[in-house]
């Protein structure tokens, strides 16, 4: 097996897979604000792995049987399922889901014909269809999550680049895509405008992970990169566009002294109608002074990864950066800077950006750098 | 595959700031909680933090052998 793969492309370019994302089964997950809607789609990625018994939560939207695709889920069977326990597709065994070598998966989802529509392939070959039953009505989506299902259900195995289409792909098509195990750049296909989204799991040039903010970040690279700057006077030129709390603006940061009760630095307004819930948000910050281990932490939607202050941030005196999900249903459009420490204790916060991702891009949860690997198909 | 890595269950009333900062996990509200919420997993890679010092620690297949129990 080669540690990276490789191919020129019609720009003379070289097209490499080299990475791909490790998920210990425990609790990891790369949480997305896309395909939140279930419609008719096609999921395709290279995936590898070495569980024999039922590894669940291969992709999912918010439910073990939400839009979910589990492999080994009963008697050895891959299932898909669109509801509880009456709209669901088995497809027969097949080895692919844990002989510890990397297979490409393309499960074709129809959500009005499972019987003729639902197709599943490794490898470019057909699956046959085991059971199903299609009497019930698919569950309304939440956002797609690779790597889990549920918290009860997470996959324990490598994925390398997942994107979706909007789509149900042919045979054919797929196994364009599969491309005889070499890379293959879902932007040049002649089917390209069905591409919706698309993460390399590493491979992407902005792809990241902050290992002193436990935060990392997966470009959905049909539309990377990040928007503008949302913060005004980030950089505390005046004592004016905060909401300071028991902070006070002067020479050019903000400042506090602890007095072991909440305190609070906030913008408001960044955001209305929660918008940008589904999005990764790219938190920059420079902490000029701290005299003891004052623990910032960020606050802002009531949803996960930044409610209630639960957020701890990189707090030693330097330039730190932070990935953030913004995930919920969003009860204040503001990002807060929260500490609670023992009395009599200074900390110092300047040069303050906010900027959020163009397109869905994934947050690693509750990943490690260790996570992106060099193991590729 | 994750033999850096270790894992511990702690009762969520007791889990710091401190011990969040040094766990791979990306924040309070994304931990693994037992089915009534009372305990929760931390991890991280590489030499055990001061602030998990004296607890058990659980290899990768011996915290997935928990996991799979009916408390999670």
């Amino acid at each position: 097996m080669l540690s990276s793969r490789r191919i020129a492309t019609m720009g003379g370019d070289i097209f490499r897979d080299e990475y791909s994302l490790a998920f210990d089964g425990t609790n990891d997950y790369l949480a997305t604000g896309a395909d939140g809607t279930a419609a008719d789609a096609t999921y395709v990625f290279w995936a590898k792995s070495s569980v024999t018994g039922a590894n669940k939560g291969v992709f999912g939207h918010g439910g073990d049987r939400v839009g979910a695709f589990h492999f080994n889920h009963s008697s050895g069977r891959p299932i898909l399922y669109l509801t509880d326990s009456d709209r669901y597709q088995y497809w027969v065994d097949t080895p692919a889901q844990d002989d510890g070598q990397w297979h490409h998966w393309a499960v074709v989802v129809d959500i009005d014909d499972m019987e003729n529509g639902c197709k599943l392939y490794v490898d470019g070959i057909l699956i046959a269809q085991y059971s199903r039953d299609e009497s019930g009505t698919t569950t309304a989506y939440g956002n797609l999550e690779i790597g889990r299902s549920t918290t009860a259900n997470e996959f324990q195995g490598n994925i390398s680049d997942f994107a979706v289409y909007n789509t149900l792909l042919t045979q054919a098509q797929i196994q364009t895509i599969y491309n005889g195990r070499e890379p293959f750049n879902h932007k040049e296909s002649s089917f390209a405008s069905n591409l919706t989204n698309w993460w390399r799991m590493g491979d992407g040039a902005l792809d990241e992970y902050q290992a002193t903010t436990t935060s990392g970040i997966i470009q959905d690279v049909v539309n990377e990169g990040f928007g503008n700057d949302v913060i005004t006077n980030g950089g505390f030129d005046a004592d004016s566009d905060w909401a300071k709390g028991d902070f006070t603006i002067g020479s050019g940061v903000a400042t506090v002294t602890t007095d072991g009760a909440n305190q609070y630095l906030k913008q408001i307004n960044l955001w209305s109608d929660n918008a940008n819930d589904g999005k990764v948000v790219k938190l920059e910050y420079e902490i000029t002074a701290n005299t003891d281990t004052i623990v910032l932490k960020i606050n802002g939607y009531s949803g996960t990864d930044i409610s209630s202050g639960s957020k701890t941030l990189a707090s030693t005196v330097g330039v730190h950066q932070a990935y953030l999900f913004v995930n919920g249903t969003g009860n204040a459009d503001s990002i807060t800077f929260y500490i609670n420490h023992t009395t009599g204790e200074t900390i110092s916060i300047d040069n303050v950006k906010l900027s959020v991702s163009n397109g869905a891009a994934g947050s690693m949860t509750n990943m490690a750098l260790a996570d992106i690997e060099t193991d590729t198909p | 595959m994750f033999s850096n890595r270790k894992w511990i269950i702690i009762d969520v009333s007791n889990i710091t700031d401190e011990m969040i900062s040094n766990a791979i996990q990306t924040s309070m509200d994304t931990l693994k909680k037992s089915l009534d919420d009372s305990k929760a997993i931390l991890k991280w890679d590489g030499d055990t933090p001061s602030c998990f010092e004296g607890m058990t620690t659980y290899s990768h297949s011996e915290i997935l052998e928990i996991l799979s129990g009916d408390d999670w």
